[in-house]
């Protein structure tokens, strides 16, 4: 195989989700596409690194610093929604149910990941207290996210924060990434202190 | 009920198509001429596994690039079932020819089965009689899958989390979110165990073997008698020893079921053909409560007649008078002469003939 395409490959599939066989087919589609598809995808790629980080307050992607949620006046500051990943946020706006503020934890606690409290950004969450009264735990339903929402509750509950969780009526070991709207409207809506 | 199975390339069974009827079944052959690999293939068809090898390769037939099961089935609807397994793609299940979730596989077709893999037991390790009590609760309520898959999950991580250095607060986290499936896994034995009891004494009640009183008496771990919170305590209050032995010690993965006879451990007193005899009327009991569900189940049963004298076989054999669709299956056919069937095939090289 040549070796341009070779790297291409490699490196798609180091993407999440992407084994080699979809990383070939992927790689071959962009051999086909026009170069100016190619650079438009190259561009986007590069002007995501180069533009967006990491908000220094909630950890959601940012083009500004602090992030348009974090400096919105008009948003509800007594409440944080807590969750594993920035892309959990969208879902979460869509909704229309929540007009507070977020914290994201990159990731969850995970022993067959090795991840522990101290990888996530507990930290800054518990340093963002003053003044909320109520913490909503959006982590999945799954175990690692339950048992993150576990741990969490108890180190906020003793700060003298409510803390609520998620009434999910979504399937068990499901992920928030993948729940329509109206469910996770509903499962915010009925959310239940922890 | 299963209406007809269809196999191809599966162990040494020639390709054919195979109609159980209901009632009692009986499949007699010589060793080695196929009786077991078309119970396995019932099986297989039914629960996605095989009995006999946790690797669906050992199933197909040597030289075969793959095999097939696929049955009709009759219970509210007309259910099509197919397992599958290619040596360059693996397994695939389908319902209805469409690929299925295990949970709704499982569903279509409940089977309880007794091979050789359940001739200890009574005498073996816990293990086994958990499975006992977990086939049992899981063909009257499929849904508790859920839990126990929780419970699997959450306690693979809590085992990472001790092998490593874990905080008390984290293993505090992990101890609670394991209490919740912990306490639906107990409560849903414990209320199997306590219904088990009483469809045994039934089915004893209905055949003509003499027994000492057999109590069944379960164990959950932690000995709780209380919901999650009860649970919780009881992990919390040996946290600090898991943490310092690196392992878990509590959970529902260590109940046992113990079963007594006449008062004593029945793993001590009971011989070897006692024990079969009091492990097959404990597999009609759960037969029965299955039925009473609403969900009666396809009955396995595998060289049913080993470790049995006649007199044995004979005594036992009416607590299965009333089960809806049976396969068992014999190397003896002179055992059987006196014995009540519905229907009798023969099983010679591979192929099952009705006689
Ligand atoms: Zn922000």
């Amino acid at each position: 195989m040549p070796d341009p395409l070779a790297r291409l490959i490699g490196e798609l599939s180091r993407l999440p989700g992407i084994g080699p066989k979809t990383a070939t087919r992927l790689a071959h589609h962009v051999l086909r596409t026009p170069r100016e598809d190619a650079e438009r995808l190259a561009g986007a790629l590069l002007e995501v690194k180069d533009k967006l980080f990491h908000c220094s307050r909630c950890h959601a992607i940012t083009a500004e610093e602090p992030c348009s949620i974090c400096t919105d006046e008009s948003r509800d500051r007594q409440r944080i929604c807590v969750v594993e990943e920035p892309f959990n946020i969208a879902p979460i706006e869509r909704t229309g149910e929540y007009h507070g503020l977020y914290h994201v934890l990159l990731g969850a606690l995970s022993p067959q990941r090795g991840i522990g409290p101290e990888r996530l950004t507990i930290d800054d969450l518990l340093a963002r207290l003053e003044g909320v009264e109520e913490v909503i735990l959006a982590t999945n339903p799954n175990v690692e996210g339950e048992a993150t929402a576990l741990y969490l509750a108890r180190l906020l509950k003793a700060r003298g924060v409510d803390v609520t969780r998620l009434a999910f009526g979504m399937p068990v070991g499901g992920d928030i990434e993948f729940t329509d709207e109206v469910t996770l409207g509903r499962s915010l809506a009925g959310r239940r202190p922890l | 009920m299963l209406l007809e199975i269809e196999v191809r390339d599966l162990r040494n069974l020639v390709p054919q198509r195979f109609v159980p009827g209901g009632g009692r079944h009986l499949i007699l052959g010589p060793n080695g001429a196929g009786k077991t690999s078309l119970l396995e293939a019932v099986y297989l068809l039914a629960t996605t596994r095989s009995f006999r090898t946790p690797q669906l390769a050992d199933c197909c037939r040597h030289g075969a690039d793959g095999f097939v099961v696929r049955g009709e089935v009759e219970g509210q609807w007309r259910v099509g079932l197919e397992v599958a397994w290619r040596r360059d793609d693996g397994s695939r299940r389908s319902v209805n020819g469409k690929r299925s979730s295990l949970a709704e596989h499982l569903a279509v077709l409940p089977v309880l089965a007794w091979t050789a893999a359940d001739a200890e037991v009574l005498a073996g390790a816990p293990a086994a009689r958990r499975r006992l009590l977990d086939r049992g609760v899981l063909g009257l309520e499929p849904g508790a899958i859920v839990s126990s898959a929780r419970y699997r999950q959450a306690l693979r991580g809590k085992r990472q989390l001790l092998a490593g250095t874990a905080g008390a607060a984290e293993l505090a986290a992990w101890n609670r979110l394991l209490a919740s499936s912990a306490a639906e896994i107990i409560a849903r034995r414990r209320r199997y165990a306590e219904r088990l009891q009483s469809a045994l004494a039934e089915v004893l009640e209905g055949c003509r073997l003499t027994v000492p009183p057999i109590t069944l008496r379960y164990r959950p771990s932690p000995a709780v008698d209380g919901g999650a919170g009860a649970v919780e305590q009881a992990l919390a209050a040996i946290a600090d020893r898991e943490r310092r032995q690196q392992r878990v010690l509590l959970g529902p993965h260590r109940d046992d079921l113990e079963v007594r006879w006449g008062g004593r451990d029945v793993r001590r007193v009971a011989s070897a053909g006692e024990r079969k005899a009091l492990g097959l009327v404990l597999l009609a009991a759960q037969s029965r409560l299955q039925s009473a569900a609403g969900r009666p189940p396809l009955v396995l049963l595998d060289d049913v007649d080993s470790e049995l004298d006649p007199d044995r076989l004979a005594a036992v054999w009416p607590a299965f008078d009333d089960v809806e669709q049976l396969l068992a299956t014999s190397s003896r056919p002179a055992v059987w002469q006196p014995l009540a069937v519905d229907r009798r095939s023969t099983c010679e090289g591979g192929r099952v003939r009705p006689r």
